[in-house]
């Protein structure tokens, strides 16, 4: 996505004009690795859905062989639902909180509410993802979508710069007064992607608009993008 | 006319080894890979007739993947397997009309008769 998309969005001084636009581009992008995302379990669904009928249709089912490979089937295609109802699960209830967007901001369940995607985004770039979540980090009223939104844009303009292979790391950790989200990786690539201003203007405004502030610290080859609550 | 030898490159494994699998009980030589790197390493070796390429590996583009195969391998027909129709057509505008698409999940027949119909230009 898109901070390059985004950055040649009219930014203006028009501050609605540009969370309106930045929304788009966030949400058509959640769209967009959904869709991908579902039409790969349907296809396998539909593969294996297939497979099994033409193991009945060309074997005779006495046979222990073929009953233990219908069954082993079967099972990978209960597997495979109760990915894909996870993910319809995760994509309503994305849903609910943009209908919703203000309420208590737990910075873990935010993180846990895009994680598939994340995931899906690092897979498609061939990197690794682990994640360290702070533990009883205080509660606070605040833009819950406008956060999830946020680490899904970043996230990805994040990964841009990173090199195959490369992990990057999403931690939450409470400060004195907040607390703070953080992305980091040690082989941050100078890539033209990765040379951008950034955050991009539209994506700042989007962040300090949903209650958020931005800021990166680059030592070398690693860097560390940090999303703290503005209070 | 011999059935082809197809190669799958997708990295969606299950979906891959059972696509595969499906071929295979009709009379097609299937052989499955998970990676670009894999692919360029046993392409020559396997000298499949037909590529069934996913255009959404990890780590690489899947204009990449059809022009460094065109290098590689240009006798090979391809057929890209995606999920999104919008990026089949952005190809097809490309004119890399070498290539044919079938968008997932797909009925196994249409892909057969686009297999054979391909093979048969070579045939």
């Amino acid at each position: 996505m898109p901070d390059q998309k985004i950055a040649a969005q009219p930014s203006g001084n028009d501050t609605d004009s540009t969370m309106a636009v930045t929304m788009s581009l966030i949400i058509g992008r959640l769209i967009s690795l959904f869709i991908h995302e579902t039409n790969n379990h349907l296809a396998t669904l539909r593969e294996s859905g297939g497979l099994g009928d033409d193991i009945i249709s060309a074997h005779n089912l006495s046979d222990k062989e073929k009953l233990k490979e219908l069954e082993k089937l079967l099972t990978a295609m209960d597997d495979r639902i109760g990915h894909a109802a996870s993910l319809v699960r995760t994509f309503g209830e994305l849903g609910r909180h943009m209908e919703n967007p203000e309420g208590q901001l737990d910075i873990n369940k935010a993180i846990e509410g895009v994680m598939p995607f994340l995931s899906k985004i690092a897979r498609q770039k061939n990197l690794k993802i682990r994640t360290s979540y702070g533990h009883k980090l205080p509660a606070a009223d605040g833009n819950f979508t406008g956060l999830q939104c946020l680490i899904l844009a970043l996230f990805d303009n994040f990964c841009l710069g990173l090199d195959p292979l490369t992990t990057a790391s999403i931690t939450t950790d409470k400060t004195i007064s907040s607390v703070v989200v953080s992305l980091s990786a040690d082989h941050f690539a100078a890539s033209d992607d990765a040379k951008q201003p950034w955050p991009s203007k539209p994506l700042e405004t989007f962040a300090v608009a949903s209650g958020f502030a931005v800021s990166k610290l680059q030592q070398g080859g690693e860097v560390t993008i940090s999303i703290k609550r503005i209070d | 006319m011999n059935k082809a030898r197809v190669m799958i490159v997708d990295d969606e494994h299950d979906f891959a080894a059972t696509l595969a699998e499906r071929l295979r009980l009709r009379s097609y030589d299937t052989h499955v890979v998970t990676s670009h790197n894999e692919t360029l390493a046993l392409i020559n070796t396997i000298k499949p007739d037909v590529l069934l390429l996913d255009l959404n590996l990890p780590g690489i583009s899947g204009i990449e993947i059809l022009m460094t195969l065109r290098n590689v391998s240009p006798e090979v027909e391809v057929i890209l397997l995606t999920g999104h129709m919008d990026l089949a057509r952005s190809i097809e505008g490309l004119r890399l009309d070498s290539f044919h698409y079938i968008v997932k999940p797909f009925d196994i027949q249409e892909l057969i008769e686009k297999i054979d119909a391909v093979r048969g230009r070579h045939a």
